[in-house]
């Protein structure tokens, strides 16, 4: 599937700041069967943007602002075909790094819990495997609710638990820390899905998770539709947690309060 | 003046005070660390170089504490907050004297390629402290005292404004639950080097909140927090030249006022608190800085370790 991706970032600050340092994780990879045919990333106010890859492969650009400002906007258009190829890539990572548990991904009793309940009857075999992970994305989807302004960025998945209810976001840490607790490598995907039905979608940007399957690779589950993730999804960022893989990151010196307006829309081509 | 000059005469000032408050912090907590239990050890260190202005960082040995407070590139360290002054120095070097710049260059290379402080590290930061002592003369008593000067004072008190007030709230808070904490504010007092001026002034032992109330409100003190506000709002003033009161002024007479109406036993009982009204007031001088002597400024203003602000962060929520 042919897909475009608009994705713009709008900060608006209250006053003047000043000293805007920013990264950002925006550019679409080329792994997992996907091709990206176009990448376009323009920033306001101008500046030069730099670039480098990450530890996770990761393409990051990178950008600063030093006089003062009052509007940061971060445009991004990108061109991708989605399920070309070979979709799991065994390209010598180290996916028992991805074992580990660090804040918002930490390890509480209800995860234990649930990981006790979904836990693959073979660890060592990929359909068993496989299989406990498509259960545990339809019970995530059934037993938590999709519900945003319940959950913050920083939001941990003990209190995602808690509450019952978060966003994408949510779902996809609230699957590693269960993953994680079976034994299965899980990491965090950030991109778009795309969900318009022959028209464009318009939303924000998405996440969901990639589990290790032995001897088969990186394969992505949805927790939020409940699906595999497939041709509707564009992969962008992968890391540990959501603070690998944030779209837009960075700091800035002043006093004035930002307000965030993000859009993003996807549309088939 | 241009605004480029006055952002570079007033980073020379606030990288010169740093590197001297660097080396004798650094100094100060090596003399402190042969006395602590060795289990201790990490944590110790952890705690200096946030001190220092790092970020947190867990398991740190005492050698790694000590190469990144003295050669690390990642945040403040002495080596490159003398090669950021020389740096700035040059950017001005017809605003300076040639001693001030010589000494400047000297301090700088003398420094930079000697790996003595493995193995003499109490000589290596002794140089550097007297090194940029005798700058300090320098710059009192070989430049006129105009514009110029006063920029450099104004990021010299500035600093120093900061860094006494960061360590004495962290102190505060890290030593609240302990009654034997005498040891921990001397060595707070020589940090800053206070320690005699203290025991001619204050004729009690060494406690808590007086410790407190001498860093932060003595105005006689020339480390204190309030002397440093004090000597940077004049400065302010003679920059403005008797022009009407202005931003930089208004936000500094702020900060004055905090030091000189506070009381030091709620400070040392609350410092969070106050912690929160100083970086509050902080922002503000160096906003009103930047509005007022630094615009349109091409150069970062701000030095790392300092109070950034994140962007706030889109969470990641499409496709209900």
């Amino acid at each position: 599937m042919q897909l475009e991706v608009r994705h713009v970032t709008r900060y608006q600050y209250s006053g003047p700041i000043s000293e805007t340092h920013m990264e950002v994780r925006l550019q679409p990879s080329e792994e997992m069967g996907q091709r990206l045919t176009a990448f376009e990333l323009a920033v306001q106010p101008e500046s030069p943007i730099r670039e480098y890859r990450d530890g996770f492969g990761n393409n990051v650009h990178y950008f600063d602002h030093l006089p003062e400002h009052e509007v940061v906007e971060v445009t991004s258009l990108s061109r991708v075909e989605t399920q070309v190829g070979a979709r799991s890539g065994d390209d010598g990572e180290l996916p028992y790094d991805f074992l580990l548990f660090r804040s918002p991904v930490v390890e509480a009793p209800g995860i234990t819990r649930l990981a006790d309940r979904h836990r693959p009857s073979d660890p060592e075999s990929a359909a068993s495997v496989e299989a406990a992970l498509d259960d545990l994305t339809v019970a995530i989807s059934r037993d938590f609710q999709y519900r945003p302004l319940t959950t913050t960025v920083s939001t941990a998945v003990d209190e995602v638990l808690r509450l019952g209810s978060g966003v994408c976001q949510d779902f996809a840490h609230l699957f590693i820390a269960v993953s994680r607790a079976m034994g299965v490598p899980a990491r965090y995907v950030s991109g778009y899905v795309y969900s318009g039905h022959g028209g464009p979608s318009i939303g924000a940007s998405h996440a969901w998770a990639e589990a290790w399957l032995p001897g088969r690779g990186w394969a992505g589950y949805d927790a939020t539709h409940p699906v595999r993730a497939g041709e509707n999804h564009v992969r962008v960022a992968v890391g540990r947690d959501y603070r690998d893989a944030a779209p837009t990151r960075g700091v800035y010196v002043g006093s004035a309060r930002g307000q965030l307006d993000v859009r993003v829309e996807v549309r088939p081509l | 003046m241009l605004s480029r000059v006055a952002v570079s005469l007033y980073l020379l000032g606030r990288h010169l005070e740093r590197a001297e408050h660097l080396a004798r912090m650094l100094r100060i907590h090596n003399e402190l660390g042969l006395d602590r239990d060795i289990r201790d050890d990490q944590r110790f260190w952890s705690r200096y170089l946030e001190l220092a202005g790092w970020p947190l960082t867990d398991n740190l040995s005492r050698e790694q504490a000590i190469e990144l407070a003295i050669a690390g590139s990642a945040g403040p360290s002495v080596r490159r907050e003398l090669g950021d002054a020389r740096s700035a120095a040059l950017a001005v070097r017809p605003s300076l004297s040639s001693d001030v710049f010589e000494q400047l260059n000297s301090l700088h290379w003398g420094l930079q390629d000697d790996s003595s402080w493995r193995t003499e590290l109490d000589g290596y930061l002794r140089r550097v402290e007297l090194g940029a002592h005798l700058l300090g003369g320098l710059l009192d008593d070989t430049m006129a005292h105009d514009e110029a000067w006063d920029f450099i004072r104004l990021g010299k008190f500035l600093e120093r404004a900061a860094a006494t007030t960061r360590l004495v709230l962290n102190k505060a808070v890290e030593l609240a639950d302990f009654d034997d904490d005498a040891v921990d504010w001397v060595a707070a007092l020589r940090c800053c080097s206070s320690f005699e001026a203290y025991q001619q002034r204050v004729r009690s032992p060494i406690v808590h909140d007086r410790v407190v109330g001498f860093l932060l409100f003595q105005v006689m003190s020339p480390r204190s927090a309030a002397f440093s506000a004090n000597q940077g709002l004049g400065s302010a003033r003679r920059i403005d030249a008797g022009r009407e009161q202005s931003p930089p002024q208004s936000a500094l007479e702020n900060l004055a006022a905090l030091f000189r109406e506070a009381d030091a036993a709620e400070v040392a009982s609350a410092p969070e608190a106050f912690g929160e009204r100083f970086a509050e007031l902080l922002l503000a001088v160096d906003s009103a800085l930047r509005d007022t002597y630094f615009l349109p400024h091409q150069l970062a203003v701000s030095l790392p370790g300092d109070m950034v602000v994140g962007h706030p962060h889109q969470q990641q929520q499409g496709g209900s």
